[in-house]
């Protein structure tokens, strides 16, 4: 009989785990949590994708390509398809790495991030990018310090060029007063109020316009020719970029060229009322959406004392006591109940197309958030009854399909454990078929919720 | 600070062709008689662009000299293919508008130019839920829709969306629809859920909620191919329209669409923001020709949580800006008008140097359309759904009298 603490490990921080696993897993769930959190390679699923930049590239040369096809009124070749097949072989690669990964927590922290920095695929430009963006910015980089995550993922093109910042230029900069074109602030403003300080965090107008400035130059390279730089990556442009010093919250920031945006961007991640804020979503992602005051401050204070050092943070995260309390606050979004279903009882996940389809149908189009807030950590956003029906439905139809290889009475024991309710071992075990005993397991209470 | 606000309305009289007026603010009669027959109750639809739509995109003041200046790529022609629809000679429709162009000719919409809410931030997040709660804290977790339900009896309300939006979250009972590609499930396992999920206060409401409404969608309807990606997919609208036409359906209705936040690109007659516009103009239209019964008695509110930059940008777009525009459509809305102040845009006119400034509350309008359309006693608007509000007076003459 597995305990109350192995059944959170596996299903609070992991993606959930089949019946055997929770066995091996035991006592030791402690352990098995920690030997995630080790640097490693790139794993198989992922490794068949490739690069953003190339697909940057190929994503611009086709729109050039439209463009000049327009104005010659010649027949426009349509691109859409080939972008999204990118996007689903993504999308679908990183869903499946979550289902068959030893590391489901490392797994879990990548998804968060991920939707912490979200990009959103809705801006067409970034549409063959996100998974890539994902494996490149966020991956590499969540054991490290939030400095060097942050930093990453605002020189990625990808956020680039969904916030507009590379086509971004400072009035005063060479370009600027040539071409009178002007400063674009999307950039700034989501670091200040989404990556950082938070909308609460203490910043002005006169703060995001200042960090725009400094930004500026922040672009990507060879997209225009006489911009120079390597094909689809960072690469920055002096000449777009506005001289003078600037001030953020009080603060003088005089150095050149990109050094003057990197330095802002250190101290806004050491800055206190990030910590508070990177302390309130972590605690809200991972246990409930009202944050214990205490709690949240000792996540603070292990991201002060520590420079931001992540690893620090998910160790005092995994000792709160309030992580381990045995009452499941959190609802399963879309895509974490398809990932847990498929990863508890074991099942080979259907192909690409369908997987990705079948998330967004749940209500959850993955890297489709459709703002950089990314989704929320609230409850009710998935809870809404039309919503509910759809995994009903889903629950129902899966069950159909794999009820014959599965025993829902032993499965409901061994896999819910201490958290098995006597309703939900009554319902499972009076169904008029494995069918639908199975289906009631799926959708109780119980596996319903982390 | 010194609004020039009356010196305007003596210009706009000057200007003024078709007659349109910009009245000031009526007094709220003493005892508004709304139409309320069983045949044809009074129904409202609140239909909220996400990413604050540029007003002056939509209605542009052509008649300002200076537009042109300050939005040289964005400012729409008065002549051409993409022209404008002149309204009177200060404002007019963006093409792309046609059917609210028509409803203006036949006195069914009202535009209000220059509203906001009282927020004055600038982030999407923060403004929607201002626009929504009804209050003036982000922090309120209960919409002013949702407390309109509790205020009053005869409500009920539904949400087209995938999540039930701000505006209709809180205590009192709301219904949520989204259209669903699965196959449909069986009677039997609700039944068994229905039981499995008697001690979970969450999850049964949800339930609940989900198999009453499914009770009322049209399945051919339903399994029609919605596109995932449009904005206010043709067969989402016609299926909203058709729960408010069902004899038993909800009276007041919710639906959303995003993609309105033109930071780059946003283009003039063509281009992003035409094509959302022409988007929300057609579901208009589908409303207006499915509801035709219905009609006369609807009251459609458009809006967003801000309207954008006065100066384009430096990517061919706007910023996120404070005053914006809202319109109220259908039938018993008392129409054909421009309502509210405008600021103008010259430079001392507008809101800290850049935005339009946000001349009429949002909420003097929204009190008057729950006054005169839905019977919603005087002394409720303005402590009980929109908390601290006793400044802001009902806007009046907004429905047609019954």
């Amino acid at each position: 009989m597995i305990s109350d603490k192995t059944f959170i490990a596996a299903t609070r921080f992991g993606f959930g785990e089949p019946p055997s696993s929770l066995q091996e897993i035991g006592t030791h769930y402690g352990d098995w949590l920690s030997q995630q959190l080790q640097p490693h390679p790139l794993p198989k699923e992922l490794a068949g994708i490739p690069d953003s930049a190339t697909l940057l590239m190929e994503n611009f040369a086709m729109r050039k390509q439209r463009r000049m096809d327009r104005k010659a009124n010649k027949a426009v070749k349509p691109f859409g398809n080939l972008l999204r097949k990118h996007y689903i072989q993504q999308a679908a690669a990183r869903t499946r790495q979550a289902m068959v990964s030893e590391r489901p927590l490392f797994e879990r922290l990548v998804q968060f991030w991920s939707n912490h920095f979200a990009i959103s695929v809705d801006k067409p430009q970034v549409l063959s990018i996100a998974g890539c963006y994902e494996n490149e910015a966020i991956r590499p980089y969540i054991l490290g310090s939030f400095k060097n995550l942050l930093l990453a993922v605002v020189s990625h093109p990808a956020m680039l060029v969904y916030l507009d910042n590379w086509t971004s230029i400072g009035p005063n900069s060479q370009m600027g007063r040539r071409r009178k074109k002007g400063l674009n602030e999307n950039l700034a403003r989501e670091i200040l109020e989404l990556h950082t300080l938070g909308v609460d965090g203490g910043y002005q107008q006169a703060d995001v316009i200042a960090l725009a400035k400094a930004l500026t130059g922040w672009t990507v390279g060879g997209v225009r020719p006489q911009a120079g730089g390597k094909p689809g990556q960072f690469h920055f442009l002096n000449n777009a970029h506005q001289p003078g010093a600037v001030t953020v919250l009080g603060k003088a920031y005089a150095q050149h060229r990109a050094k003057q945006g990197v330095t802002i961007l250190e101290d806004l991640a050491r800055h206190p009322a990030t910590a508070q804020f990177i302390g309130e979503k972590l605690y809200r992602h991972f246990i409930s959406e009202q944050p214990d005051p205490v709690a949240v401050e000792k996540l603070k204070q292990a991201f002060l004392e520590n420079e931001g050092d992540l690893m620090a943070v998910y160790q005092v995260l995994l000792n709160l006591k309030q992580a381990w309390q045995p009452i499941a606050h959190k609802f399963k979004t879309p895509n974490e109940l398809v990932i847990s279903t498929y990863r508890s009882l074991q099942l080979s996940a259907p192909q690409d197309r369908q997987l990705v389809g079948l998330i967004d149908q749940l209500g959850q189009p993955l890297f489709r958030p459709g703002s950089p807030a990314g989704w929320p950590e609230r409850n009710s956003h998935w809870d809404g009854g039309s919503l509910l029906m759809k995994r009903i439905e889903w629950i129902d139809s899966l069950s159909d399909r794999v009820s014959r290889s599965v025993d829902p009475s032993a499965l409901a024991e061994g896999l819910l454990g201490p958290q098995l309710s006597k309703r939900t071992r009554s319902a499972v075990k009076r169904a008029e078929s494995a069918s639908q005993s199975l289906a009631l397991l799926l959708l109780s209470p119980e596996f319903q919720r982390r | 600070m010194n609004r020039k606000a009356l010196h305007r309305r003596e210009v706009l009289r000057l200007l003024s062709v078709a007659g349109a007026s910009l009245p000031f603010m009526p007094a709220l009669p003493a005892m508004a008689t709304p139409s309320q027959s069983k045949d044809n109750p009074a129904r409202l639809v609140w239909l909220q662009l996400r990413g604050g739509m540029d007003g002056l995109g939509a209605i542009p003041p052509y008649g300002e000299g200076r537009l042109k200046r300050l939005r040289p790529t964005l400012a729409q022609e008065t002549t051409g293919e993409d022209a404008l629809i002149p309204l009177d000679g200060l404002f007019g429709l963006h093409h792309r508008l046609p059917t609210f162009a028509d409803l203006y000719r036949d006195k069914e919409l009202i535009i209000a130019p220059a509203v906001g809410s009282p927020y004055r931030g600038r982030s999407h997040f923060d403004g929607q839920k201002i626009l929504e709660n009804g209050t003036t804290l982000a922090s309120t977790p209960v919409g002013w829709l949702n407390r309109t339900l509790s205020s009053t009896a005869a409500n009920t309300a539904l949400a087209v969306s995938p999540a039930v939006p701000l505006v209709l979250s809180g205590p009192a009972r709301v219904n949520n629809w989204s259209p669903s590609r699965l196959p449909g499930t069986n009677d039997d396992l609700l039944k068994r859920l229905e039981w499995l999920y008697r001690n979970d206060t969450q999850l049964s409401k949800r339930l609940q909620e989900a198999t009453e409404t499914e009770g009322m969608v049209d399945s051919e309807a339903a399994n029609a191919r919605i596109r995932r990606n449009r904005v206010l997919p043709k067969e989402l609208v016609r299926q909203a329209a058709r729960f408010l036409a069902a004899p038993d359906g909800p009276n007041i209705l919710t639906l959303e669409a995003g993609g309105w936040d033109t930071h780059s690109g946003q283009g003039a007659g063509r281009g992003r923001l035409a094509n959302q516009l022409a988007a929300l103009d057609n579901a208009i239209a589908i409303l207006r020709d499915t509801l035709a019964a219905q009609w006369n008695n609807i009251v459609v509110v458009i809006t967003s949580e801000f309207g954008r930059t006065v100066k384009e940008n430096g990517t061919n777009g706007t910023d996120h800006g404070t005053g914006g525009a809202l319109f109220l459509a259908g039938g018993a809305v008392n129409g054909g008008r421009i309502v509210g102040d405008w600021p103008g845009l010259g430079s001392n006119d507008l809101y800290q140097g850049r935005d339009l400034y946000p001349a009429t509350d949002t909420r003097a309008i929204l009190k008057g359309v729950l006054h005169d359309h839905l019977a919603v006693a005087e002394g409720k608007l303005h402590d009980q759904i929109f908390p601290d509000s006793k400044n802001i007076k009902a806007m009046g003459g907004l429905i047609k009298p019954s």
